[in-house]
């Protein structure tokens, strides 16, 4: 029986240049995490690494949008995810799952199991069944 | 009720399970691709990787996670227990070590949990055609809350008995 591989339409990227963009961000989010944290997750949530599977270009692209996730204070969630758009939602909710699975990391799942809610009332379902269904566009 | 309190902390954690489950058990049945006339869980096969989507890791605490293994015709969810100390692990693998020999009661259970976890459900598509999908998702949740509270029961019954064992063995050498 003629078996026709699966092959991935996975093209990986530079994962130096990634990483610079990365360390570029933080450094733009950091000052406004005090001042401005909508600004500042709205700057974090650009342009995720998807063309990547290196461990350390995703922990470093999530730690920076953490951060910007656990300077938001618990009331102003819901404006801040209603300002944001469907497709950053989306983005969102992967950066959320992947923060929720990074182990020892104790400060951020309370925050991020505050912030699961308030996405899923924005986006419903379909934004989990991307998290776990996109695994081309994975973060 | 001391587990309505538990209840209220464990909340937003069994909410984001309950939601998660819910997207992921969109199962259809899929035969073997590899074997003629076979149907298999993709998600225990997992040879084909086309066929396997995203795990999702979801953490309470550094001792407490849930991981939900999903793909086209099974979904495979694995709970970490919270266990402190020693007591708590021989507890919770005894407990588990239990409730898996019986896994055919419980038809949702696995035999065998997944390395680095205490116990696995594997919920196929079979599963979800025989059973309503919000009441399988409730029944592993309300698993999960039990097991908690069951473990934590054992150690109070635990510790009070050795505390009167001692007490009554000490007794004798006292006037």
């Amino acid at each position: 029986m003629e078996s026709s591989e699966y092959t991935s339409s996975f093209v990986q990227g530079d994962d130096s240049q990634l990483l610079s963009a990365i360390k570029q961000r933080d450094a733009a989010c950091t000052p406004l995490l005090r001042t401005d944290p909508m600004k500042a997750l709205q700057l974090a949530l650009v342009d995720p690494p998807f063309q990547t599977r290196t461990v350390e270009v995703k922990d470093a692209a999530c730690d920076v949008v953490c951060k910007a996730l656990m300077s938001v204070k618990e009331a102003d969630i819901e404006t801040v995810v209603g300002a944001l758009s469907l497709d950053d939602c989306d983005v969102l909710m992967k950066y959320i799952y992947r923060g929720l699975g990074q182990p020892r990391k104790d400060k951020q799942y309370p925050v991020l199991l505050k912030w699961h809610p308030a996405v899923l009332k924005r986006t419903g379902q379909a934004s989990i069944v991307r998290v776990i269904s996109e695994v081309q566009r994975a973060l | 009720m001391s587990s309505k309190q538990g209840n209220f902390a464990l909340k937003p954690y069994l909410d984001c399970i309950r939601e998660t489950l819910h997207a992921s058990l969109c199962l259809t049945n899929f035969a073997s691709q590899i074997v003629e006339r076979h149907n298999k869980p993709e998600i225990e096969v997992g040879t084909s990787t086309e066929l396997t989507l995203n795990p999702v890791v979801i953490h309470r605490s550094e001792y407490e996670a849930v991981m939900i293994e999903a793909a086209v015709n099974s979904v495979r969810m694995s709970i970490k227990v919270k266990q402190l100390d020693e007591m708590d692990e021989i507890l919770a693998r005894k407990f588990t070590r239990f409730l898996m020999l019986r896994a055919d009661n419980f038809i949702v259970l696995r035999r065998k949990p997944m390395p680095g976890y205490d116990i696995s459900f594997l919920l196929t598509n079979f599963n979800l055609e025989a059973m309503w999908k919000h009441k399988l998702i409730d029944f592993v949740i309300q698993f999960m809350e039990e097991i908690d509270s069951e473990i934590s029961a054992m150690k109070i019954t635990v510790n009070e008995r050795a505390r009167t064992v001692g007490y009554q063995f000490l007794k004798e050498f006292t006037t």
